[in-house]
């Protein structure tokens, strides 16, 4: 009986949240329908792979905020990685120079924030040892137009999928390269030729 | 135009940073074509990506960076100690510097644990999974005159298994007959090679590198029936890829000293694009 009441009580809780959260709508938020093979949505609306976010898969409503939030790590990180792209976005409709380094300053460290989850997926990590790099290469200089263009690109992808494949890291490497960003930079000054000892 | 791309010239436009390899970019633009060869490939995978994965699998393993510095130090080979050395230095100078202006700001919670041995590691894996394509990519044709790891034992790129890497290469004395041609090729192309014998005989002073190759090439030419050994074929690598690089051909180097006199030697155009 007690569990009864409670979770009645809680569910009170939750509709009274809901209802100010809404502003008084107290329809729920209905999930698309998405097909498991295909991983398409079925359901009515747009049908595209694009509206697949992880923050979406693994967003809840939270009764003590009032809002739907995430806490699973690849969702706040494709959250951050939103919000980084909002700004690198921004920054390219940016007339004013200065305006323009702001925003991107705060994409940076929006993504610089990511590094409490750095040692936790080899993907990511392979995905952030590249964003650092490009970020730190290109400190001292002002941005332009085909670097914020492939950040944005690189942050697409990455939002989409913070643990990239392969494939995806290999685009985000040809991305940030072809924008002329040194991914190499670390390696700058070694030796890497072969010692005639070495044979 | 055409363009023989040796060993370093592509290990520095694909590992180095853009100070060393724009420069070989820009140079490389008057070529319509571009070879390069799966023995620059081997020499690659059992060089710089033998080192590239001997420090990640250590990078996982370790749980300190700290510890992946005294393993290296406990090796005793002191050229690949010493190179490996050079590399996390260098490495490590780069992501400390980051580490130390970006997140010394950050609270104790939030700061990345063991942030510059997590980069080493997400660095090299990057490196040695994409080199195998982005050498086909940097390329237009990849010659194969000497047939090294041909048909039966494969020349395989790195195996990452989720963790760590296998880069085994197989001893190709074991299989001489079914992976390599090399001595085949030697002899097709005697001429050039006795040239560049000549050249490397009239050498007074000649250093540690040219005595090897010296020695490996005459006794190639000397012994005309014999399969060339491993160590024989790769101490006379140069040799060999010049041989390999097609004629009119421009032979891309990052060594002119060696390679501009056995390209002169063998008929090829050496061109450096390293200060002697």
């Amino acid at each position: 009986m007690a569990d009864t009441n409670s979770s009645g009580t809680n569910a009170k809780h939750v509709a009274s949240a809901y209802r100010e959260a809404t502003g008084g709508e107290l329809e729920p938020r209905r999930a698309p329908i998405i097909d498991i093979a295909t991983g398409l949505e079925t359901g009515p609306g747009v049908l595209s792979q694009d509206r697949i976010e992880a923050r979406r898969l693994y967003e809840f409503f939270s009764v003590e905020t009032g809002k739907f939030e995430v806490d699973v790590p690849v969702a706040i990180i494709s959250e951050t990685l939103a919000t980084s792209l909002q700004r690198v976005r921004s920054a390219l409709a940016e007339a004013n120079e200065l305006e323009k380094e702001n925003h991107i300053s705060l994409a940076w460290s929006n993504v610089l924030g990511l590094a409490r989850f750095i040692g936790v997926w080899p993907a990511f990590d392979e995905a952030v040892s590249l964003l650092f790099t490009a970020f730190e290469v290109h400190r001292a200089a002002p941005y332009n137009p085909p670097e914020l263009i492939a950040l944005q690109k690189v942050l697409e992808m990455l939002r989409r999928n913070p643990l990239p494949t392969d494939t995806e890291i290999n685009v985000i490497y040809e991305s940030l390269e072809a924008a002329h960003f040194d991914l190499n930079a670390p390696l700058a000054g070694v030796n890497l030729d072969e010692s005639p000892e070495e044979l | 135009m055409q363009a023989f791309l040796e060993t370093t010239t592509v290990v520095d436009l694909l590992f180095k940073d853009t100070g060393t390899a724009e420069p070989i970019r820009n140079l490389l633009k008057k070529y319509e074509i571009k070879y390069s060869s799966q023995y620059v490939r081997m020499e690659i995978k059992r060089g710089v990506l033998q080192h590239f994965v001997y420090l990640h699998n250590k990078a996982v393993e370790c749980k300190t960076l700290a510890e992946v510095q005294a393993c290296i130090s406990g090796l005793t080979c002191t050229p690949q100690r010493y190179k490996l050395a050079t590399i996390t230095k260098a490495m490590e100078d780069f992501y400390r510097d980051f580490e130390k202006t970006r997140f010394s700001s950050f609270p104790p919670d939030q700061r990345p644990a063991q942030f510059i041995k997590n980069m080493l590691a997400a660095f090299l894996r990057v490196r040695i999974k994409r080199f195998w394509t982005a050498f086909e990519r940097l390329v237009d044709v990849v010659l194969d005159g000497p047939e090294c790891y041909k048909r039966v034992f494969v020349l395989a790129p790195p195996h990452f298994n989720g963790k760590v890497f296998d880069n085994t290469l197989s001893n190709c004395d074991r299989f001489k007959p079914e992976i390599c041609r090399v001595r085949d090729f030697c002899n097709d192309n005697a001429a050039a090679l006795t040239s560049i014998e000549s050249y490397l005989t009239s050498i007074k002073a000649p250093d540690q590198e040219t005595l090897n190759r010296r020695q490996s090439v005459k006794e190639v030419l000397r012994l005309k029936k014999r399969d060339i050994l491993r160590k024989t074929c790769w101490r006379m690598g140069d040799a060999v890829l010049i041989l390999e690089a097609p004629a009119g051909a421009d032979v891309v180097n990052g060594n002119c000293k060696h390679y501009d006199p056995m390209c002169k030697a063998a008929g090829k155009v050496s061109v450096c694009y390293r200060k002697r």
